[in-house]
């Protein structure tokens, strides 16, 4: 797929003629100021972070779920609000009857490119409502992301950014978790210096070593088995105990983010829902266990494999500080669990940590920062 | 014969004497007594290659003392690029460890390492 994109400098292969613009209107003003957007896209939700270039201020900090509602045809006037034919995000979700949920994006990706130009489209009028500023955007892809999932990316942010860079998102995790106030303290341990993030979204688990230099291929392993796999399980296991209970896989999730945990059987763990209109009570330890430990299963390997491969000079300081970010780190006890693992396997004195309630900021924050410092020739421009 | 002899002081200059002889006394002689052949001999001729030889020493004598000075400066350019080249030209290598502080390296340098990545990877 020829890329829409022209890196500066110097000037890359010439682009092809460019696509479609999307439906939504373009501004008409010229753009008189940039603003730079952090934006985290992941397949669930995406955290947008924007601000003025030369400036610590974030003008703009929003978690918006991943997702676009068409309006059906033949919904009544003055049910949707404003009668829009497209929703997203919150509103998307709570006006679910009356659309088509479209999710742009799928295990880390661009699934649905139309869907995801009006996405991109709907973060662009969050950032800059009025329109008329140019906007440069620093964006999150899967470790290990080829080609065409770049390019995917670079096709839906044609019509809304001016420039981009895509930069992966354990690396932007580190940016973003660093404390910039306390990377002169002594004692303080900067996790880009020497730090292993594992970051658990709902597409893919990233895991990556950070130590003091930009990422190779070889220090990051991108797994497909995250938050969706998770729910997908715990669909299965539901049905298997309660056949035609009914339950949707939003409402899966909402049990999975509400329960979710790693270890050892925490049965009996009584759920309460409603199914047909009437209450009921639905034991499901094993079956959000199960789903939950299969992840461990599948980053535990990754994680040994990753810390084999650190220097043996950087090792004992990198087992201080893995880390666990995204919205897998939520899981109850998923740091401890790693840790005693790891210990038990004979690891000199591990610790795994969760990067706490900002979880959901730290890849955005991460891409905000390096859209400050990136150089003028570091960005791509897209074409319109 | 400047060729030979520049080859000899450079021998000199990085200690291998023996070798240096070795040629001096084959090479440098013949192409020496080939010169005096083609020449009206003399001490006229002498001196020219006295003259020839003092300036082919002095020649390497500047090189060395040159490539002294720009060694450790190529050495810091090339060290700064070797993470990303290495990455990326020579998949599996080692890789560089941890540096010190990652203070030293801007946000900025970090990109360019991951520029640097993607286009070793797209030639």
């Amino acid at each position: 797929m020829p890329s829409l994109t022209l890196e500066k400098p110097p000037a890359a292969t010439p682009s092809p003629a460019p696509t479609a613009s999307s439906a939504m209107p373009r501004p008409a003003a010229p753009k008189a100021t940039t603003l730079l957007i952090g934006l985290d896209l992941g397949t669930n939700k995406s955290c947008i972070l924007a601000g003025p270039p030369g400036s610590s201020d974030i003008t703009v900090s929003k978690v918006v779920p991943s997702v676009v509602g068409y309006v059906k045809d033949g919904i009544v006037d003055g049910i949707i609000t404003g009668n829009v034919r497209v929703l997203y995000g919150e509103d998307a979700l709570r006006q679910r009857l009356h659309v088509d949920l479209v999710a742009p994006l799928a295990e880390g990706v661009i699934a649905r490119p139309e869907a995801a130009r009006d996405f991109m489209q709907h973060i662009r009028m969050l950032a800059d409502p009025t329109g008329r500023a140019e906007i440069r955007a620093v964006v999150g892809v899967p470790a290990n992301a080829g080609e065409q999932a770049r390019e995917g990316i670079r096709r839906a942010a044609q019509a809304s950014f001016s420039r981009i860079l895509l930069i992966p998102e354990p690396f932007l995790a580190a940016l973003g978790f660093r404390d910039d106030s306390r990377v002169k303290q002594s004692g303080y341990v900067d996790p880009v210096v020497n730090s292993l993030f594992i970051d658990i979204g709902a597409g893919t688990s990233d895991l990556c070593l950070v130590q003091g230099y930009f990422p190779t291929r070889e220090d990051q392993i991108s797994i497909a088995f995250a938050g969706d796999a998770i729910d997908e399980s715990i669909f299965d296991g539901l049905n298997r105990t309660y056949p035609n209970n009914g339950l949707s896989r939003i409402s899966v999730r909402e049990i999975k983010e509400a329960y979710a945990y790693v270890g050892p059987s925490r049965k009996p763990l009584d759920v309460k829902v409603v199914i047909g209109g009437k209450g009921r009570t639905l034991e499901l330890g094993d079956a959000i266990g199960d789903a939950c430990n299969a992840l461990i299963e599948k980053i535990y390997p990754a994680l040994t494999a990753l810390i084999a491969s650190a220097s043996s000079d950087s090792v004992v300081t990198l087992l201080q500080n893995i880390i666990v970010t995204g919205g897998g780190s939520q899981i109850r006890g998923i740091d401890t669990v790693l840790q005693k693992r790891l210990s038990d396997d004979g690891y000199e004195s591990p610790k795994v940590r969760l990067a706490g309630q900002d979880f959901q900021r730290y890849v955005a924050l991460g891409a905000l920062k390096a859209a400050r410092a990136a150089r003028e020739n570091q960005w791509q421009v897209l074409l319109d | 014969m400047g060729r030979i002899y520049r080859r000899i002081c450079l021998l000199r200059s990085e200690g291998r004497g023996p070798e240096a002889q070795r040629i001096e006394d084959t090479e440098l002689a013949a192409a020496a007594a080939q010169a005096r052949g083609d020449t009206d001999s003399g001490p006229e001729s002498d001196e020219r290659m006295k003259a020839l030889l003092a300036g082919e020493r002095e020649r390497v004598a500047a090189a060395v003392a040159l490539a002294e000075v720009l060694a450790p400066m190529l050495s810091e350019r090339l060290a700064a690029l070797a993470p990303a080249r290495a990455a990326a030209e020579t998949p599996g290598r080692e890789r560089p460890g941890a540096s010190p502080s990652g203070e030293a390296r801007g946000i900025a340098d970090f990109i360019d390492e991951m520029l640097a990545q993607e286009r070793a990877e797209a030639l």
